[in-house]
């Protein structure tokens, strides 16, 4: 009986044991993230369109104002003031191209006829495309339609124009 | 006889708490149940910090805005009843994708102050991070992984 005490406390002894050997096994596991970047295209018109004073051919005209911001007429009208092209800075995805596009059927109003705006030119080149840092800027420039005999006055409107991704 | 059959008796008994209090100290069967998504995100060009919360919401430190299905990720574990656990993740992560990879940190979970498993030996937390994006950052899809520790404390 002696011996079979000194096994039982054996027992327990190696019962003991394996539990400190077993202790506390931690876990790990792996985890997924995903994200989708896109570079929203952001248009800012930095300076207004501007053909200035336009001392009218009163049979009408054609007045082109380019991008680089030099104003003519086709007809006899004359020009004062400070004209200036649309200037227009876009933020969009680093070195992507881009399509520019522009409105129809604006026109400038004031006191007298409408005046019909279109014809819109840019200097973005024949391959726009955003910059290594996603920037681009380029300047607008437009056709302005005087009409025979036009009121005096201050005239003005808005046209649209579009950046998107190609 | 008697006491030869009282002893093998007691005997398988210390071997039994033996097993019992083994099994109870295994973490065990930790699943990633979804996985975390930031959504899609049009970035602020000039970088940024985005923080998805444990519980789903998803902000930005500046003009990003963010759209689609963004998630948190969300884990369960099997451990001892009641026994309290750390959670831990890994550092130094990264999504990587078309442009610069983006830093995952930053991780937080919902499980609580002093986690634990419940009665059923069973716990479920989710998990969030902060995503930074750089400038520029290239259009398209990121990927990564991170690692989750559970452990007792």
């Amino acid at each position: 009986m002696r011996t079979l005490k000194k096994l039982g406390l054996l027992g327990i002894a190696a019962a003991s044991m394996s539990v400190g050997a077993q202790a506390a096994h931690a876990a790990s596991q792996t985890g997924n993230a995903s994200a989708v970047i896109q570079n929203p295209i952001v248009i800012t018109e930095d300076t207004a369109m501007d053909f200035a004073t336009i001392i009218a051919d009163q049979a009408g005209d054609t007045v082109t104002l380019t991008a680089a911001g030099s104003i003519s007429a086709s007809g006899s009208s004359t020009f004062s003031g400070s004209p200036a092209a649309g200037a227009f800075s876009v933020t969009g995805t680093p070195s992507a191209a881009v399509t520019l596009s522009f409105s129809t059927g604006d026109t400038l109003t004031g006191p007298g006829t409408a005046m019909p705006l279109g014809n819109f030119t840019n200097d973005a080149g024949g391959s726009p495309a955003f910059d290594g840092s996603g920037n681009l800027a380029f300047n607008v420039g437009a056709d302005l339609t005087v009409n025979a005999t036009q009121t005096a006055g201050s005239y003005s409107g808005t046209y649209t124009v579009t950046v998107d991704y190609q | 006889m008697l006491r030869s059959l009282l002893f093998v008796t007691l005997l398988l008994g210390f071997s039994l708490a033996g097993v019992s209090e083994v099994s109870a100290k295994q973490v065990s069967n930790v699943q990633e149940r979804t996985e975390m998504s930031f959504g899609t995100i049009l970035v602020d060009p000039n970088g940024d910090m985005i923080t998805l919360s444990p519980s789903g919401s998803i902000s930005a430190q500046g003009s990003s805005i963010i759209s689609g299905a963004f998630t948190a990720g969300e884990f369960r574990a099997q451990g001892d009843k009641y026994a309290a656990v750390s959670i831990s993740f890994s550092a130094g992560d990264i999504l990587t994708g078309p442009g610069s990879t983006m830093a995952l940190g930053s991780f937080t979970h919902n499980a609580g102050a002093a986690p634990a498993f419940d009665n059923t030996g069973k716990i479920q937390f989710n998990v969030g991070a902060t995503l930074t994006i750089n400038a520029p950052q290239y259009d398209g899809l990121y990927s990564g992984t991170y690692t989750i520790f559970i452990d007792y404390p």
